[in-house]
């Protein structure tokens, strides 16, 4: 028997191209979700966050490694509608138009991923409930997702995962897309159904602010690998490791004074991959 | 900081309208503002505020159909009232702009030397030879290693933020007086971005050029403005000393903007866990 509601045991995913090596995205990674808990996954472009999050939906299989959503092995998603035991695994995403139909009304849509069927008589009342959750009134049910803002319509995305009445919610970049007072408010929202439902996050973003308002546990991500973890606030107040430290320095502050961030003009950026091999070619033309 | 001599920009009641089929709406009104020389002056605001649209209006590339009323004063002439010709030996030349995603801004089959030099060929009538001494000079300003070779790369060579790089070494090509810089750091990552910030400091130290520097990020505008107007509806609500502003903000917007920034977030949840 295990506590944790996510359970990720040293997970490899390894992206093939053809007409180049292959890609290690990532590199071993461990992590565990517990209930009520939020672990937030911080870490720039290019570090495998995104990748760690597919496999933790089970979008796809890890090259190698092991999923357990509530103790038992995740299958990954195909075809076929997902066992109802895995529906309590939902997600939400950074682009909310595409977690929901265009097509159909709120009410008609926001059901879909309920884990057991919903006599009719009972739907409404449903609805109005999910919707009441997420801080919107229960008309919204009559409208289409293009009658609302950017903001409300990931409240209506998330209204939608919380249908299955999750136990683990994984959320890729939710904020990202949204203006400051939408991010902020949706940011609370979360925070206050992790803490009224019991269900686990998984929240994940480029913006360590935004996870040290959120989450209980950071794990930062550097090229594949989890580099530093540990409770939100002291891994913000002291950092040990060079990456972590590099990543606080970079985010700008308020301050009594005009303060630049980070710690030196020439990042350590790569060099331009390919430039040179260009460069003797446009050469030789 | 500015003096009490001439300012380089002055715009004065800045209107512009856009045509709907519902009718025409003004989306900026009656805006002033000032930028000095040397001077660093950021526009701040949720997406919507105006602030894009006022840049637009200095730079002379607003939208088909809008329509901008009021002057904005450059040089001693009021760009409102130049005719094409007289604009195209300001734009991109006396004023330049560099915008959030240097992929849309940079011809991605155009070679980064290419592009630096035929702005140079276009605007100061060098040679090829004397343009593309510039561009490697240019390269090496703005910090890309070893601009011999990157003058012959292309934009996809490049990590974002070298793209961006570029993107500001090609608006600083004809030695602008003005460099209007809208979002040039949202696309980017953190550490980038912090680099990004350090090279337009340096520059305005270096080159003396002015700048008009757009974005929604407070934090950001801390560690590069020196003076802010903060954007809402169209409209300028406080404007003044960066620091001071967002340090003291006066009106409920700015400080309601400030309050919903993650690390006002996550400070007040700290807060509130420290109560019993």
């Amino acid at each position: 028997m295990t506590a944790n509601v996510l359970e990720l045991e040293d997970i490899v995913v390894t992206h093939r191209r053809s007409g180049g090596p292959a890609v290690q995205a990532v590199r071993g990674v461990s992590l565990t979700v517990a209930p009520g808990q939020v672990v937030g996954l911080v870490g720039e472009s290019g570090c495998g966050k995104s990748s760690l999050a597919r496999v933790a939906c089970g979008i796809h299989a890890p090259t190698s490694g092991a999923v357990r959503f509530e103790g038992a092995p995740l299958e990954p998603l195909r075809m076929r509608q997902r066992p109802a035991a895995d529906r309590k695994l939902q997600m939400v995403f950074q682009n909310p138009y595409a977690s929901l139909s265009p097509r159909r009304t709120i009410a008609s849509q926001l059901l879909d991923g309920a884990t057991e069927p919903i006599p009719r008589e009972q739907r409404a009342a449903e609805v109005a409930r999910l919707l009441e959750l997420v801080g919107l009134d229960a008309a919204a049910g009559s409208r289409y997702p293009s009658q609302f803002s950017g903001g409300q319509r990931q409240r209506l995305a998330i209204a939608r995962a919380l249908a299955a009445k999750p136990s683990l919610v994984v959320a890729d970049e939710p904020v990202t897309a949204l203006d400051a007072f939408s991010s902020a408010q949706i940011v609370q929202l979360l925070q206050s159904l992790v803490r009224e439902l019991g269900m686990g996050m998984l929240f994940i973003s480029h913006d360590l602010s935004l996870v040290r308002a959120i989450a209980d546990e950071t794990a930062v991500m550097y090229a594949g690998e989890i580099v530093e973890r540990g409770p939100s606030e002291q891994l913000w107040e002291r950092p040990t490791h060079p990456y972590t430290k590099t990543l606080i320095a970079a985010i700008p502050e308020i301050g009594p004074v005009k303060k630049l961030p980070g710690l030196d003009e020439d990042v350590v950026e790569p060099a331009a991959a390919g430039v040179d091999a260009a460069a003797t070619n446009g050469a030789s033309a | 900081m500015t003096t009490a001599a001439d300012p380089l920009l002055s715009v004065e009641g800045l209107s512009v309208t856009m045509p709907t089929p519902s009718g025409p709406v003004e989306l900026v009104h009656r805006t002033d503002i000032e930028i000095g020389e040397g001077e660093i002056v950021g526009l701040a605001g949720e997406s919507g505020s105006g602030k894009t649209m006022t840049a637009s209006a200095i730079m002379g590339i607003l939208p088909p159909g809008a329509r901008a009323g009021g002057r904005i004063m450059f040089e001693g002439r009021d760009l409102l009232s130049l005719s094409r010709a007289e604009l195209d030996t300001v734009r991109g030349n006396r004023i330049a702009i560099v915008f959030q995603d240097p992929s849309a801004a940079l011809h991605p089959l155009l070679t980064i030397g290419t592009q630096l030099t035929e702005h140079l060929i276009h605007h100061k009538g060098v040679t090829k030879k004397q343009a593309n001494a510039r561009a490697v000079e240019l390269l090496d300003l703005v910090r890309i290693r070893d601009p011999h070779h990157a003058v012959k790369a292309f934009p996809h060579q490049f990590s974002g933020g070298m793209r961006q790089r570029a993107a500001i070494a090609i608006a600083l090509a004809c030695e602008p007086r003005l460099l209007i810089a809208d979002e040039p750091t949202t696309a980017l990552d953190v550490t980038v971005q912090a680099g990004i910030l350090r090279l337009f400091d340096r520059l305005a130290r270096e080159t003396g050029v002015s700048m008009l520097f757009i974005t929604h990020d407070l934090g950001v505008m801390n560690s590069i403005a020196d003076r802010t107007y903060v954007f809402k509806d169209g409209t300028v609500v406080e404007s003044g000393v960066t620091t001071t502003i967002l340090n003291e903000p006066s009106h409920e917007y700015t400080k309601a903007l400030i309050a919903s920034r993650a690390q006002s977030l996550a400070e007040e949840r700290v807060q509130q866990e420290a109560r019993p």
